[in-house]
């Protein structure tokens, strides 16, 4: 019966966490997929949502201030990099990627700095737990996962049921017919960007209260979406989800029977040996 | 580079000249310091060549990898174990080094260079994120990031007699030999057939595949060539400060490769050595005054890639062409009339098929 529970608890676990998981990873495809850089800046971008969210909660005392405060400066943050650093080089691939790698040395820096070197924590604005059949699990985390459903919903609806969305398909199928069809492309870019960024601070307030807040949390958090993005395939949004929850739910099962560095580490290995037999992903060449 | 200096020993042209002033640089510079001093040099060297190793792949084959800091940290473990467990000397923990990274090289190139060029970055960080946390946990084996200190054996020099790494003067001399001789071989390397092929893969794969090179084979070459003597710079780096642990592997080694080159400047070799000594130097200097550095070296490292993507030797280049542009470096005087022997007049040859 323990050991139900347990699996139950980690299941749920996983589900969760693979759901939040995904809404950063997916940020990070989308970038890649439309100005096609691999921004190493991604993990910190979440960092600084967490870390931002910490100061706005300390200052306000409100949650939900902090909900809307850290991810529009995120996304602000995102949009200035993409306009002021990486418009001139965004040709290079490799030279973008290297200045992402500045950028996340920066942030990390930055916080570091602000924020100091230990850990903190913040408080669920949401208490209590949910009990049914003998399980219970904590409300603030299921809370997380509707969001975060919410969150990928609205996201599909943007992307496929507005013009701004069909906008941003048509200039990742061909930048040069979209800017001769009328499309603001460089507009486009700096909203991508935004975008991405203002989804991983996003992300890093949510988990504020789950995980510990600190200035290296981002290059933890780097590994996984990269992750996820390599094995649900570069550019595919679909993949990434689907990526993202067996990610999830693998780890979290697996630290039922091995400490967590043992999980994450069969975890990654296994995801690695994937990549060799789809290196193109969960659904090859598929776009969307 | 056109301008030729006529010497009793034959002909040089102005880059050999920069070499033997560095060469005679390194060898006079131990004899003027203090100790401290050549500890940072030698491990700066040490850097330098893990920095020249990565320029070999990203700089020649234009494959960019965040997977460095495995090599660098696989040699030095390696080194250890070695000397530790079995009682080896020196030289032998030092090809010991450089083998095994080499077959782990091949190892992992297999598996990235399966994958886009794209992905290929993303599986060499994803690579260097495993050893990481396998190196933080196993800590019976690595130390974790308390690490392990290294007992390390005397070195018979012969005519010259016995010497320990302890002596700063020896472990510089030691050194500066296997990175001068490492340069040497790479830079053999990249200017034989099979270099001239990596950088038709860097410029243009399709040419290279459509001209019937298995670019795979050659990418393989070039990775496991490059983690090789990231290999061996971890062993230095090891013999240097007699000291391994888990932090070898992390992104932010990796990253430090990247920055010696780009810095320094790509596809060069020597730029590397350049870009450790001013990251290096500017980072231990720095330091006395504040702890932002990370900030100004990812801050230099932006500057770089948007203002002087050639780095510190494109920007030597610059201001030596400006000078004798402006008669100010003696030398022959044909400089004017000879092409530069680096511009490839027609580089896009149009490969032609008769059918």
């Amino acid at each position: 019966m323990a050991l139900e529970s347990d699996l139950a608890v980690a299941i749920l676990n996983g589900v969760t966490w693979g759901l939040i998981v995904a809404l950063i990873a997916l940020g990070l495809n989308l970038i890649y997929g439309l100005l096609e850089i691999v921004n190493m800046a991604h993990g910190s971008l979440y960092m600084l949502g967490a870390v931002i969210g910490w100061f706005a909660i300390d200052a306000t005392g409100s949650f939900a201030a902090a909900l809307l405060i850290a991810p529009l400066a995120v996304g602000a943050i995102g949009m200035t990099v993409e306009r002021g650093i990486l418009r001139p080089i965004e040709d290079d691939l490799t030279i973008t990627l290297i200045a992402t790698f500045g950028l996340l040395l920066m942030f990390d820096q930055l916080a570091l700095m602000t924020f100091g070197p230990g850990t903190r924590s913040v408080s669920a604005p949401i208490a209590g737990t949910v009990s049914y059949a003998g399980i219970s699990y904590s409300l603030y985390r299921l809370v997380v996962g509707v969001v975060s459903i919410f969150l990928m919903a609205c996201l599909y609806l943007f992307l496929f049921r507005t013009r701004y969305g069909t906008w941003m398909r048509g200039v990742r199928q061909d930048r040069e017919t979209a800017s001769a069809l009328g499309i603001p492309t460089s507009k486009v870019y700096v909203f991508t960007f935004g975008l991405g960024a203002f989804l991983a601070a996003l992300a890093g307030v949510l988990l504020a209260p789950i995980v510990s807040v600190g200035h290296l949390m981002g290059l933890d958090i780097l590994a996984v979406a990269f992750m996820v993005v390599i094995v649900g395939g570069l550019g595919s949004l679909r993949g990434v989800l689907v990526a993202s929850l067996i990610y999830a739910l693998v780890e979290n099962v697996s630290t039922l029977f091995m400490t967590p560095v043992e999980a994450r580490i069969l975890t990654f290995a296994l995801m690695i040996s994937f990549v060799l037999i789809r290196p193109d992903g969960i659904f090859r060449g598929a776009s969307a | 580079m056109s301008r030729t200096f006529e010497t009793p020993l034959g002909t040089l042209t102005a880059k050999h000249g920069g070499l033997i002033v560095l060469a005679i640089i390194a060898v006079i510079f131990p004899f003027t310091v203090g100790n401290f001093l050549l500890f940072l040099a030698a491990s700066i060297l040490a850097l330098g060549l893990y920095g020249a190793s990565f320029d070999l792949i990203y700089g020649y084959t234009g494959l960019l990898t965040f997977g460095h800091a495995v090599f660098y940290g696989v040699g030095a473990y390696a080194a250890t174990f070695a000397i530790q467990d079995h009682g080896q000397g020196i030289l032998t923990a030092m090809l010991v080094g450089f083998i095994l990274t080499a077959i782990i090289a091949v190892g992992i190139g297999l598996i990235a260079i399966r994958v886009s060029s794209h992905g290929f970055v993303i599986v060499t960080i994803l690579i260097v994120l495993i050893a990481n946390l396998a190196a933080v946990s196993m800590t019976a084996i690595t130390g974790g990031t308390d690490g392990v200190s290294v007992m390390l054996p005397e070195f018979t020099v012969p005519a010259l007699g016995e010497f320990t790494m302890f002596d700063p003067m020896f472990r510089y001399f030691f050194v500066l030999a296997v990175v001068a001789v490492s340069l040497l071989a790479m830079n053999r390397l990249v200017n034989s057939p099979i270099g001239l092929v990596f950088r038709m893969i860097r410029d243009n794969e399709q040419r290279a595949k459509m001209l019937g090179y298995n670019v795979t084979t050659y990418k393989l070459i070039a990775f496991s060539v490059s983690g090789a003597f990231a290999g061996l710079a971890g062993v230095l780096s090891m013999y240097v400060t007699g000291f391994v642990s888990a932090s070898h592997f992390s992104l932010i080694v990796s990253g430090d490769a990247v920055i010696f080159t780009l810095v320094g400047g790509r596809a060069t070799l020597i730029g590397a050595i350049f870009g450790a000594i001013l990251i290096e130097g500017a980072s231990n200097f720095v330091s006395g005054f504040t702890d932002a550095y990370p900030l100004i070296i990812g801050g230099l490292l932006l500057f770089t890639v948007i203002f002087e993507p050639e780095g510190l030797v494109g920007m030597f280049d610059r201001i030596r062409d400006a000078l004798g542009d402006r008669g100010l470096l003696s030398g022959s005087d044909d400089e004017e009339s000879s092409p530069e022997p680096d511009a490839d007049p027609n580089p896009a040859q149009e490969v032609t098929t008769d059918e």
